[in-house]
């Protein structure tokens, strides 16, 4: 009986923190931003120019894979938007001076490499990385 | 031309800044300086009637253009300034105007400072309705976003205060609010519309203040936001009268001349405010919005000669859009706008019942060539003529004159970096 309820507890924990999502999508951040676990809400407020510091201070730098397969599937499982509707909306944050564009990168390496070097950085790779990253643990 | 050379200078200049220095010596992703602009060039034909411009003849005098350069400075603070020039009709005419510059210090998500012009935000859209890339019409629902009105509502000088909260489960509410001046146009949209109420040359405008206030509300539902907006701004308009003011006394055909063409008068506003209640639903490709207008203008006019007389305009108008993307190029919308208004009492003679109603049927359909470049075509079919202004349909003897039913088409391609 004490089993079954460990075991049934663990069912129940476990996909509950995830590293990401079940088709490999993870988030990646800088070191230096010190963050391990975030909400999807967090993911969402902090892609929509919502969240701009980090808790630990520091300015939340957002780099994207823009169109990639990637940057479609994470827009759709954590910001709720279409790749063009992204787009504009980070058009209009341009253009009234609320924001600036995310950095876009055309290749993985390219953006990993950006995070690796960038203080309060933040992204999403499909593939796992041997550099010095954190992974952005994802809780429900 | 004037135009031209001069954002060729300022890109000159800010690029030259960057090679020679900024870029060099700051490594951190802060410190840079962003360039971005738009350039946009449309036409518009009418049938029937003017609207906002001579339209009947089909007319280019339709584009805008803007480029801005922003730099985040430290972590918190974030500078930029925009400069931007429109053409529509007889107003703007490529004038480069500073369309915001502020400084903006982000103490926490749910306070930030901004100092110096920003944009106003007036339901959704009015703060990127320069920015036709952004939106699937060329026009915006006119009720709600009415031309005329754009220059004075555009943005405002002054301070500003904003942020995000997030109320647990319930989604996130943002606010901004602000409280300044700005300058209107002697020749701006504005002035004209105004000076459609009688007959009336306005040659000076002053704005006491200019208040702002907007909630957004991003519900816990997927896609689905509500918002509140309200502006409220105090103004003093004077200028001459265009023609004798004759009113007619209990036992015609006698009449008495109240006011003498060329006396001068003093319109003074104390109130014209505009309430929006907007709502918009995003399921995928598709978008559905409705928004609600209130517009309440109080005049006091006083023509020097003696003549006094106080009016009030009321406005109302409301309007549903949709617009679905079928693919990465090609979107298809369309919307229905009504607009009501009553001016009380009327100061010119009655015109007819359809001088008081615009109902604005449209279609529009916009093709994305590729990130930066965007091309559209747009429909209209029309019946009343509230928005229409009269200066732009007179008769022979240049009294207005208007046909209740028309059509209207319009294209536009667009090229943004």
């Amino acid at each position: 009986m004490k089993m079954t309820t460990i075991l049934m507890t663990l069912l129940f924990i476990l996909p509950m923190a995830v590293f990401s999502d079940a088709a490999g999508l993870k988030i990646i951040a800088n070191p230096g931003a010190q963050t391990l676990e975030l909400k999807k809400k967090d993911i969402r407020d902090i892609y929509t120019g919502v969240t701009k510091i980090w808790e630990t201070d520091g300015k939340v730098i957002i780099a994207i894979l823009e169109g990639s397969e990637l940057h479609k599937q994470f827009l759709e499982e954590y910001v709720n938007k279409t790749p063009i509707q992204f787009r504009n909306y980070w058009r209009e944050k341009v253009f009234t001076g609320e924001g600036e564009s995310p950095k876009s990168f055309k290749t993985e390496k390219d953006l990993i490499d950006f995070v690796v070097n960038t203080k309060g950085a933040i992204g999403y790779i499909s593939s796992p990385t041997e550099k010095a990253v954190t992974f952005v643990k994802i809780t429900r | 031309m004037r135009t031209t050379m001069k954002m060729i200078f300022c890109l000159f200049i800010i690029s030259w800044v960057q090679g020679e220095g900024v870029d060099a010596a700051l490594t951190e992703e802060v410190s840079k300086i962003n360039i971005h602009g738009y350039f946009s060039q449309g036409f518009l034909i009418s049938s029937r009637n003017n609207f906002i411009l001579d339209s009947k003849k089909g007319t280019f005098q339709f584009n805008e253009l803007g480029i801005n350069f922003t730099s985040q400075v430290t972590d918190r603070i974030h500078v930029g300034i925009q400069f931007a020039a429109r053409d529509l009709g007889d107003t703007g005419n490529d004038k480069v105007l500073i369309d915001w510059a502020f400084a903006d210090y982000n103490w926490r998500d749910w306070l930030g400072l901004r100092v110096g012009k920003m944009k106003l935000p007036i339901g959704f859209y009015s703060k990127t309705r320069d920015i036709d890339m952004l939106r699937t019409f060329i026009l915006l629902p006119q009720g709600v976003y009415f031309e005329s009105f754009r220059d004075t509502s555009a943005a405002m000088k002054g301070i500003g205060v904003y942020g995000v909260v997030s109320p647990g489960s319930l989604g996130n509410i943002s606010y901004q609010a602000s409280i300044g001046a700005a300058e209107i146009d002697i020749d701006s949209s504005s002035i004209q519309f105004a000076e459609s109420i009688g007959d009336i040359h306005i040659s000076k405008c002053d704005v006491d203040r200019i208040i702002s206030g907007c909630l957004i509300w991003e519900t816990p539902l997927k896609g689905l936001r509500a918002g509140a907006t309200l502006f409220d701004i105090k103004l003093k308009c004077s200028g001459n009268i265009t023609k004798d003011i004759v009113v007619p006394v209990d036992f015609p055909p006698y009449s008495i001349t109240a006011a003498r063409k060329g006396d001068l008068f003093i319109n003074d506003i104390p109130k014209y405010q505009i309430k929006i209640f907007s709502i918009e639903y995003t399921w995928n490709n598709l978008v559905l919005a409705a928004e609600y207008l209130k517009l309440r203008q109080d005049m006091d006019i006083k023509i020097i000669a003696g003549f006094n007389t106080r009016a009030r305009l009321n406005t109302e108008s409301y309007y549903i859009s949709g617009s679905y993307r079928f693919s990465n190029w090609y979107e298809l919308g369309g919307y229905y706008s009504v607009c009501n208004k009553d001016l009380t009492p009327s100061i010119t003679p009655p015109g007819l019942p359809y001088w008081d109603f615009q109902k604005d049927i449209c279609v529009s359909m916009r093709f994305d060539l590729n990130a930066h470049w965007t091309f559209k075509m747009e429909g209209h079919l029309t019946d009343g003529v509230a928005l229409c202004l009269p200066r732009h349909n007179p008769d022979e003897t240049g009294a207005p004159v208007f046909a209740r039913r028309w059509a209207m088409f319009g294209a536009k391609m667009t090229y943004t970096f």
